[in-house]
């Protein structure tokens, strides 16, 4: 006869879930500016707090105010459209692609842009206005927080994960 | 002679070599997808306001804007009297969407224009517009697409 040891009973541990997962996955819902497509709910749910956080840089810009993002966000507020899409739409994507990309949604999503690096020098990128210092870097997290907030995302441990990316890409893009 | 055979040779493989590379390169970009974006002529603009904005002319700038057609998801900083929006270029500009909201309401406001030499700072090229390379490219495009 044989008897069912201990061991039969072990069950593996919990696989923790990407950030991307947390914010929806690759679910599939309806794009709300897109009517008849459909999107994943972990991109979708990334392009609104980029969409919100830049709401927030351009609600800020003053010209000479310390503090605000003007000198390296202004760019997108002029009309001037290069080729097929404006400087606004562009930053969107890059900034969706990059995040989603990079937290777990890399299958469904591709990062193309430039380095961190490279993206923000202002000699090698001249969407870049100027350099980052750690003072714009942190504004810059305040506002991605306050985005969140806005798109329901208010979970602090989800919220803390978030700023958990971002202080990762510090050292590459704070260049001053 | 030997030397002239191996001399043929020799010229033959470069030209072959470069023929097969430069046929491969032209596939190469001739089959290169473009980026799509998710809205390639998604704006966004900011209506600096020159008056105080209460809760009820908060309510009345909102609704006047959601009823400018091209206008998306505006957003009001009242406390300070700011109006940040996206819009669609292709169906209206920041200076329209000025004009129809001041129609509107009469407000005491002025739209956000950057100064040209920051708003000529086009997004990132990957390639440089003058170069052959950019050129070649752009031409090689055209014919198959």
């Amino acid at each position: 006869m044989v008897s069912c040891g201990d061991d039969d009973n072990t069950t593996p541990p919990p696989v923790e879930r990407t950030l991307y997962q947390k914010l929806g996955g690759t679910a599939k819902v309806a794009d709300p500016n897109n009517p008849g497509q459909m999107i994943e709910q972990g991109r979708l749910s990334y392009r609104s707090v980029v969409d919100s956080t830049i709401v927030l840089i351009v609600a800020d810009i003053s010209n000479g105010a310390n503090g605000n993002l003007g000198a390296h966000f202004a760019p997108i507020v002029g009309e001037v459209v290069s080729g097929n899409a404006t400087n606004v739409a562009v930053l969107s994507k890059n900034l969706t692609d990059f995040f989603s990309a990079n937290t777990g949604g890399g299958a469904t999503n591709t990062y193309s842009g430039l380095g961190m690096v490279e993206a923000h020098d202002p000699a090698q990128n001249p969407r870049m206005g100027a350099k980052a210092n750690d003072a714009n870097y942190d504004k810059f997290i305040g506002y991605v927080g306050a985005a969140a907030g806005l798109n329901g995302v208010t979970d602090p441990a989800l919220i803390g994960d978030v700023v958990d990316v971002l202080e990762s890409l510090r050292d590459p893009i704070v260049q001053q | 002679m030997k030397i002239h055979k191996s001399i043929k040779i020799a010229a033959g493989s470069i030209v072959g070599i470069f023929l097969i590379l430069f046929t491969v390169l032209v596939v190469h970009i001739a089959t290169a997808k473009p980026k799509v974006y998710d809205n390639a002529t998604l704006q966004i603009s900011r209506i600096d306001f020159k008056e105080p904005i209460d809760s009820l002319k908060a309510k009345e700038i909102h609704r006047n804007m959601k009823s400018i057609a091209g206008v998306k998801n505006p957003k009001l900083f009242p406390e300070k009297n700011v109006l940040v929006y996206y819009h669609d270029s292709k169906v209206v500009n920041s200076q329209q969407v000025f004009n129809q909201l001041m129609a509107k309401g009469n407000y005491k406001a002025e739209r956000l224009v950057i100064p040209i030499n920051i708003a000529s700072k086009q997004v990132c090229p990957v390639m440089d517009e003058n170069s052959f390379k950019y050129k070649f490219s752009r031409g090689v495009k055209r014919i198959f697409n």
